[in-house]
């Protein structure tokens, strides 16, 4: 559990000071604890658990909490509050968390009698875990938590059950559109990797033939270095990955939600093709694109399924796979650059050497993260973690401490922005204290980045409100924090610096200074078609040759 | 496009009626919770209808909406997330029996029963200068003995149950 005590859990605290086997790790800001909640859950497949007192407290973990919505991480997030008979008088440190997490949570319970506690416990858990995972708010105020529990007592979940089964039907008839298909391609989101279905999903491509595209959140859960492997579309995909994506005739999607920065402009989005969708939440099919056929169900099983009925499949034509695996040819980069400011790509390309299968990368919200997603290979899922849906700045060193802690034997890696990183910098302290070793890198270019760029590609270059100006020297706040702090200004000097903070002990801060001019490229401006996708290599005629 | 009021505050014509029927746990907030979704994702409420259901602890909420059947089955799959409600199913307008109850409170004048003939109505309580009637029909109707009512007599009071169904 990630928590900070506070005035109306004092209790639930004197409780953890008696018991030896919990673990429990303070942090310097509730939003860091519910973002460490995530990074454990997202790295470890379980629940993450986070803690903050009533009111403030309990605000502080708002934004974590709708991160976790945002992204369907299972976190149970605890908030204390004030005395039951105190609820509704605006007590010192109250707030109406109830009314404030409803929007933001899969289920809140306030928990009135302590007889409930326990079976309200297992009930959040249950409910975080299952289904499509989210964040669940359980309220305990301080005199619940004094009270003794006499006769516990048992609640059911009447309305909410585990997804079992699917419309075999269903199956089969997606089976009979793949084979149908001239131009098919599979996009695979997060929802696939929630269904931990990357077996069923590498044989089915490979029986088929099928190249795979990725949304952000999908990344790993079929390896990007697999020759089917499309890597990442959206706004900031790669390019072969967009066009496939624009041109084919059938779009088999799984546990995607068709958010915006996937689709571009949505009546643009994959405008020739028949989709397939297979998901778990009923109310995402048919949300955003009408689908010519949703399957309602867990990934794994129907794809298990799928993979059996298709078998051997004799592929009519080489030639779309061959076109595009031409594109991708065209298209890749050499980002081994030696200049001077170092561009963020040289960063990427050095970080690309360092990081193996297993190691896991977090990042905040920005320019550092689309390079990440763009120029980073990951093989296996749950390596990359990052705030996609909400967008969350100061994501990455708390999601990456929680991620460390849940997975200690795998390297972990905060890939930053200087503007992020500073938004939750205290838990550096969290890391310090508790021994927890993340190497954090600050792509550092003074600026909040990515809005500069946008003030730059759509405001006619009116920087508006975005210089931060290299305030803190990074370096030297990590060695106030006890942490080893490097500045890294020229390229020859990144591999080395990797390797010192890599060999280190304990967390480090890397602080590489990059051009302060660099932009994301390609970039699908925002409510445009994905086929009006700009960046210097891409020709007009890119989406309709 | 899910609901389109015009400025007259009545609907467009071209937007089907559909029903939700909740079975639902009798618990604090339930209702705000539903109220709350279907706000948040655009839908306008057209009328609720709450009470208990066979089960102890179970109430039954018949909501209805209207917008193209694709909308509103986004708005069931939504309400069916919701961990209170047990079960909900969607009708459209046309396949279910669809009553409502209004209670019209007139100032009491000549000739009341001879005025709204014609509708299946009861006088349930007369004061010196009040009457309260009674009316159980579908919606339509009661729009016409409304209408019929405020011709005819100083409608001092409505109150209206929300359309019920099954």
């Amino acid at each position: 559990m990630f928590g900070i005590p506070g005035g109306v859990v004092i209790p639930l605290y004197d409780e953890i000071y008696h018991e030896k086997h919990f673990k429990h790790i303070l942090v310097r800001h509730e939003q860091g604890g519910a973002h460490m909640a995530e990074g454990y859950a997202k790295a470890s497949g379980t629940v993450g658990t986070c803690l903050g007192t009533s009111g403030p407290g309990a605000t502080n973990l708002v934004t974590g909490i709708a991160d976790a919505f945002m992204d369907s991480i299972p976190i149970v997030a605890i908030g204390g509050q004030v005395t039951t008979s105190l609820i509704g008088k605006d007590a010192f440190q109250e707030a109406d968390l109830m009314g404030i997490t409803t929007p933001i949570t899969k289920h809140n319970f306030q928990i009135t009698d302590p007889n409930e506690i326990d079976t309200i416990v297992d009930s959040a858990y249950h409910i975080a875990a299952t289904n499509r995972p989210g964040p669940v708010y359980v309220e305990i105020p301080k005199d619940v938590q004094q009270k003794e529990v006499t006769a516990p007592k048992e609640i059911k979940l009447k309305g909410y059950k585990v997804l079992s089964g699917f419309d075999k039907e269903a199956a089969n008839e997606a089976c009979k559109m793949l084979l149908g298909a001239q131009r098919p391609v599979i996009l695979v989101g997060g929802g696939a990797v929630y269904a931990d279905c990357a077996n069923e999903l590498r044989v089915l491509a490979e029986t088929c033939m099928i190249m795979v595209a990725s949304t952000l959140h999908g990344k790993g859960i079929f390896d990007e270095r697999h020759p089917l492997s499309l890597g990442m579309t959206g706004m900031h995909g790669q390019p072969p990955a967009v066009y496939a994506i624009q041109r084919c005739d059938v779009l088999f999607t799984i546990g995607i939600r068709f958010d915006d920065r996937v689709t571009g402009r949505l009546d643009g989005f994959a405008p020739e093709a028949k989709v397939i969708h297979i998901e778990i939440d009923a109310s995402e099919i048919h949300k955003n694109r009408k689908t010519e056929l949703g399957i309602l169900g867990n990934a794994k099983e129907v794809l298990t399924y799928m993979a059996e009925t298709v078998k051997k499949m004799q592929w009519k034509s080489k030639e779309w796979n061959e076109k595009l695996h031409a594109m991708q040819r065209e298209y890749a980069e050499d980002i081994n650059i030696d200049a001077s400011p170092i561009d963020p790509r040289r960063l990427m390309f050095e970080l690309g050497k360092v990081f193996t299968e297993d190691t896991i990368v977090t990042t905040g919200v920005g320019e550092h993260q689309m390079d990440v997603a763009h120029f980073i290979k990951f093989s296996k899922p749950r390596k990359f973690i990052t705030s996609g849906g909400l967008g969350t700045m100061g994501f990455g060193i708390p999601s990456a401490i929680g991620a460390k802690v849940a997975m200690p034997n795998n390297p972990v890696f905060n890939v930053d922005g200087d503007g992020s990183f500073a938004m939750t910098v205290q838990e550096l302290a969290t890391a310090k204290v508790n021994n927890i070793k993340v190497v954090n890198v600050i792509m550092n270019n003074a600026y909040l980045g990515m809005v500069r760029a946008w003030n730059d590609m759509f405001y006619e270059g009116r920087r508006s409100q975005v210089w931060l100006g290299k305030i803190p020297d990074f370096q030297k706040l990590a060695e106030a924090y006890g942490l080893l702090g490097i500045s890294v200004e020229r390229p020859s000097e990144i591999a080395d610096a990797l390797q010192l903070a890599m060999k280190n002990e304990e967390s480090s801060v890397l602080n590489v200074h990059v051009n302060n001019e660099a932009i994301v490229l390609p970039i699908v401006p925002a409510g445009a078609s994905n086929s009006e996708m700009k960046g210097a290599r891409i020709p007009k005629d890119y989406f309709t040759k | 496009m899910k609901i389109e009021l015009k400025n007259d505050g009545t609907w467009c014509d071209f937007v089907e009626k559909f029903f939700l029927r909740l079975i639902v746990e009798q618990r604090k907030g339930v209702m705000a919770r539903i109220a709350t979704l279907l706000a948040r994702k655009g839908y306008i409420i057209g009328s609720i209808c709450v009470g208990k259901h066979i089960e102890e602890g179970e109430a039954s909420i018949v909501l209805t909406l209207r917008g193209e059947e694709a909308e509103v089955k986004n708005a069931k799959d939504l309400l069916g997330k919701l961990i209170h409600v047990i079960s909900i199913e969607m009708y459209h307008e046309s396949d279910a029996v669809e009553r409502e109850l209004c209670l019209l409170k007139v100032e009491k004048g000549e000739d009341l029963k001879a005025k709204l003939s014609g509708f299946d109505f009861k006088v349930v309580k007369e004061g010196k200068d009040f009457a309260v009637v009674e009316i159980i029909d579908y919606p339509a109707r009661i729009e016409e003995l409304v209408a019929l009512a405020r011709k005819n007599f100083k409608v001092l009071d409505i109150s209206r149950s929300g359309a019920n169904a099954i």
